[in-house]
């Protein structure tokens, strides 16, 4: 019995192994190839390791192209994005929770349901409406439309943080004299914080990285990096150390956020995908 | 009368937490689906027809996007749906280091699309690519991993799977995790064999999340733009050409806006009754599990 334990174990490490280099190697591959020079990046055959260090792209990246901007309109965007999907979406979420009314389930359904609406479905309508707004090419307009797949995203993983507190706690800041404003503020609030936090910075990423509507809805001044990396990736055939590098520019800060909220991430997500 | 409306405001007080959400919601979403199938029923000109429909069926690239976007759900989906069931059976061993190795599987699915994009578009260049270089190595032959039409999809679709894994992953450890270990002692006091475990008992009992996370999943991956787009733009001879990609050169780049519009008008019809049947078998999926 211990013996067919031991092998079991053995086993699965080495499948684990397997999957791990899998999920690694790409990085691995992403960061080497950024940090080499253009001979060992080009070499034929290409070599999987190199000696050479430089951080002649990331100074390309920076200097002479424009993904600084960029970077810069996504961030503009994304908290402009997240401001007012919080605003819009932490209510409803808190009611979702809290409350019991007629037509609740409906309503939880069709929040599911805009959760799943492709963005195409909404992709020509807002063109012709956000071109005769004249709000092509803005922060502000790309930000609004953002708010299409972050808003039931924010609703329902709000949801379900807010329904982790007892309703006991809340009545009682109630009897001891807090109007229902200051309950929600001093009460539950400090207590869903963290989780809320996690529902904002998810919110951020979404809009950091959405891409269909990012590329439909800019041009040139609020083009974000998404679609700067897009363009750049489909440009010169040439500059794969310096794509390479806008990409590890762009991803990295999402990976380290992730690293310190993952298991409030974990939680939220799994939670809202599966208790309907 | 308007101290009875004053009154019905206090009475539904619930509502006021939803307005805010419903101004944005239905400007960005219900609008657009009835003015989608308002272009989609008349012409350019504003007149009403359903030449739109009768063009749009008759379009062989339209059904070319639809077989597309076919293939790509069967590989995706079956490809996440597989690797997610053993990644999560594998964490579930709870063996030494567990949690690092979850954190380390979750690191593609919390990386940008588009970084990820750029990444397996240079492992997969034919020239200097470093996949093409390692097959040529091990095996003598050489795969022209995106410039053949027949199978430029297929390498896509590992993109997607390397990426959306260890959603599904997480998704069938929850549940893996919401099986009690009394369930399996009772098994081995029966000297059950584990196949008989696997089968018997752990995947009947995580089912209904299976059902629930392959709609999902089916719907994320017919709803797939940024992949193919950034890493074929559709090509070669638009054998990768999704039908949301189908959707926006016609209507958006193409500027057909009532033609691209019967076409998001049928492909909303269908994620529409799969996420019915969604929200359908999750309620069911609740009602067994809780």
């Amino acid at each position: 019995m211990k013996r067919v334990k031991w092998l079991r174990n053995v086993f699965a490490y080495a499948l684990l192994a397997v999957f791990l280099l899998a999920a690694l190697f790409p990085y691995y591959w992403m960061i080497t190839s950024a940090v080499r020079d253009q001979a060992d990046l080009f070499a034929i055959p290409p070599k999987l390791f190199s000696s050479s260090v430089s951080f002649d792209n990331f100074t390309y990246v920076l200097q002479k192209t424009r993904i600084p901007n960029y970077m810069l309109n996504s961030i503009i965007t994304a908290s402009l994005a997240t401001f007012m999907c919080m605003v819009v979406s932490l209510p409803a979420g808190y009611a979702l929770a809290r409350f019991s009314f007629k037509g609740r389930n409906l309503l939880s359904s069709s929040i599911i349901l805009f959760k799943l609406l492709p963005q195409s479905a909404a992709l020509i309508p807002l063109f012709i409406v956000i071109g005769k707004l004249r709000m092509m090419d803005t922060h502000f307009g790309l930000s609004y439309v953002h708010l299409f797949s972050m808003v039931p995203f924010a609703i329902w993983m709000s949801r379900g943080f807010f329904k982790t507190v007892p309703v006991a706690i809340e009545e009682a800041a109630l009897i001891d004299g807090c109007n229902k404003p200051q309950a929600i503020l001093r009460v539950v609030l400090p207590i869903t914080g963290p989780g809320l936090f996690s529902v904002g910075v998810y919110a951020f990423m979404l809009s950091w990285e959405e891409f269909i509507f990012s590329y439909t809805f800019t041009s040139s001044r609020a083009k974000p990096v998404s679609v700067g990396i897009a363009l750049f990736l489909g440009e010169d055939a040439n500059l794969w150390g310096a794509v390479m590098a806008s990409a590890i520019l762009m991803g990295f800060p999402v990976l380290l956020v992730f690293f310190l909220l993952q298991d409030h991430f974990i939680k939220g997500i799994v939670d809202g995908a599966i208790k309907g | 009368m308007f101290t009875r409306l004053l009154q019905a405001l206090k009475k539904e007080r619930v509502i006021y937490y939803f307005i805010p959400a419903a101004i944005v919601l239905s400007s960005l979403a219900v609008y657009p689906l009835l003015n989608n199938l308002w272009l989609s029923l008349h012409t350019k000109t504003g007149k009403p027809s359903i030449a739109n429909y009768s063009r749009l069926f008759k379009d062989k690239w339209f059904w070319n996007s639809i077989a597309v976007t076919g293939k790509w759900m069967l590989l995706s989906v079956t490809g996440e749906l597989l690797v997610g069931l053993i990644l999560s059976n594998l964490i579930n061993l709870r063996l030494k280091g567990t949690k690092l190795f979850r954190t380390i599987l979750m690191i593609p699915w919390m990386t940008p699309m588009i970084a990820v994009c750029t990444i397996w578009a240079w492992m997969y260049n034919g020239d200097f690519g470093i996949l093409n270089y390692g097959i040529n190595q091990l095996f003598g032959t050489n795969i022209l991993f995106l410039s053949k039409p027949q199978t430029a999809i297929v390498w896509l679709s590992v993109v997607y799977i390397w990426k959306r894994s260890s959603f599904n992953m997480l998704m069938y450890l929850s549940g893996l995790q919401g099986i009690s270990d009394d369930i399996y002692d009772a098994c081995k006091v029966d000297g059950a064999p584990w196949y008989t475990q696997l089968f018997k008992i752990t995947l009947p009992l995580i089912f209904p999340i299976i059902r629930s996370v392959l709609l999902i999943s089916i719907i994320t991956a017919i709803n797939q733009f940024t992949i193919p787009y950034s890493i074929t733009r559709g090509g070669p001879s638009r054998s990768t050409e999704l039908i949301q990609m189908y959707i926006y050169n016609t209507g958006i780049a193409g500027f057909q806006y009532n033609y691209g519009a019967t076409a998001s008008t049928v492909f909303i019809a269908i994620v529409l009754c799969l996420a019915v049947v969604y929200i359908f078998v999750t309620d069911k999926a609740e009602e067994d599990i809780y």
